[in-house]
Formats: structure tokens, C-alpha cells, sequence
């Protein structure tokens, strides 16, 4: 991502190890990213708890909601602490006038996500045949 | 600049973003309270800490700074 100058804030250049105060627009944005990657996270622990819950047994695989539930919930609570950290990094990378560094939230995340389908896809094709027999 | 002089809100709030961000707040807090109601009729022990910590988000969302100035609460590390 792009430097954090300030388009129209009080952005004196910091002296090297200095602090300022970033523009309030930057602050943010970086609080509404904060909190986008916060909701993400309750759904991902909300989904997870439903399917571990509130949905069918798969026929002839024990087991199989919380196979897939549980990580949903674990991803949940993983997005939640990394976008902390994420904020908490971006924040100081904008009071020092550092360049952002590149975020590894959305690749883990897709990464994760596309497992855990791949996972629920085979439990499912798994228990129609199992069924089946 | 004087209140009288305002006839913009983008002047004294460029992009909005502290509307948009009140906005996130508040999602968010809807968000939770969702979460917390539809626990209580099942789990009320954990349906009630949720719907208050949806208090306590809203709450936090809430920008005590004065209009114009355009910048929240300090966000210190």
C-alpha cells in the first residue's frame, strides 16, 4: 500500500522516530478495516456454530459437523486476534509516516475458507455414499 | 470555521469518514446484538454477555469529539 501522507491533515513531516498524530481520515479507515475484518470473524465463529449445532447429522460419518464447524470457529478467533494486530501495526505505520505493509489477512483467509469447503464438500460426497450402500 | 459558515457537512467532515466509521460502529454492534438475541432463547448464559458487549460496542463507536474538528478521540497504542 501507498505511504500515509495526509492529503489535507496537519502532515508536517515526522522527524526519523518521531510520532504524529495521522490524519483523522486515515485513523479512520483503518477503524472501519478494523472492524470489517472484527465482523467477518463473528460470522466465521456464528457459522461455525451453527453447523456444529443446528445442522443434520451427515448420515454414516460421525462426527462430520464438527469437523467442519470447529475450524470455522478457530478461523474466527484467528481473523480476530490478526486484525488487531493488523490495526494496531497500520496505526503505527501512519503516526511514523512508514509505508503499510502488505496485509496476509485476505490470503489466509481464502486460503482457509477454500480448505475448509473442500473439507465439507468430501465429508458430504462421503456420507451420500456411505448412505447409499 | 464558524458553525454559521458551514453549508456542507463534506466541509468539515471530508469523505465522511467519521460518519462511515460511527456506521461501522454501529454495524458492528448490530452485528453482536444479533449474535446475542438469537442466543438467548437456547444459551441465555451466552446470549446475555453478548448482547451486553454489543452495549459496550455501540457505546465505543460514539465520538465524543466536537463537529468540524475531524478527528475522534485519540487512538493511542
Amino acid at each position: 500500500m501507498t505511504s500515509a501522507a495526509s492529503p489535507t491533515g496537519p502532515a508536517a513531516t515526522p522527524r526519523p522516530g518521531k510520532e504524529r498524530e495521522p490524519d483523522a481520515r486515515f485513523t479512520f479507515a483503518n477503524e472501519r478495516t478494523f472492524l470489517a475484518w472484527s465482523r467477518t470473524a463473528l460470522a466465521l465463529v456464528v457459522g461455525g456454530l451453527a453447523v456444529a449445532q443446528l445442522l443434520p447429522p451427515f448420515p454414516g460419518v460421525p462426527g462430520a459437523r464438527h469437523i467442519i464447524g470447529i475450524p470455522l470457529i478457530l478461523l474466527g478467533a484467528a481473523v480476530a486476534v490478526f486484525s488487531y494486530a493488523e490495526w494496531q501495526a497500520n496505526q503505527r505505520a501512519l503516526r511514523r509516516d512508514e509505508p503499510l505493509r502488505r496485509s496476509p489477512l485476505p490470503r489466509f483467509l481464502a486460503a482457509t475458507i477454500a480448505v475448509i469447503a473442500l473439507l465439507a464438500a468430501a465429508l458430504a460426497l462421503l456420507s451420500a455414499v456411505t448412505s447409499h450402500r | 470555521m464558524s458553525p454559521a459558515s458551514i453549508d456542507d457537512i463534506e466541509d468539515v467532515d471530508p469523505g465522511l469518514a467519521r460518519e462511515r466509521t460511527e456506521l461501522a460502529w454501529t454495524r458492528t454492534a448490530i452485528s453482536f446484538a444479533a449474535v446475542g438475541g438469537a442466543l438467548l432463547r437456547s444459551h441465555p448464559a451466552a446470549g446475555v454477555p453478548i448482547l451486553a458487549l454489543s452495549l459496550l460496542i455501540w457505546e465505543l463507536g460514539r465520538r465524543p469529539g466536537k463537529p468540524g474538528t475531524g478527528h475522534a478521540r485519540a487512538r493511542h497504542l
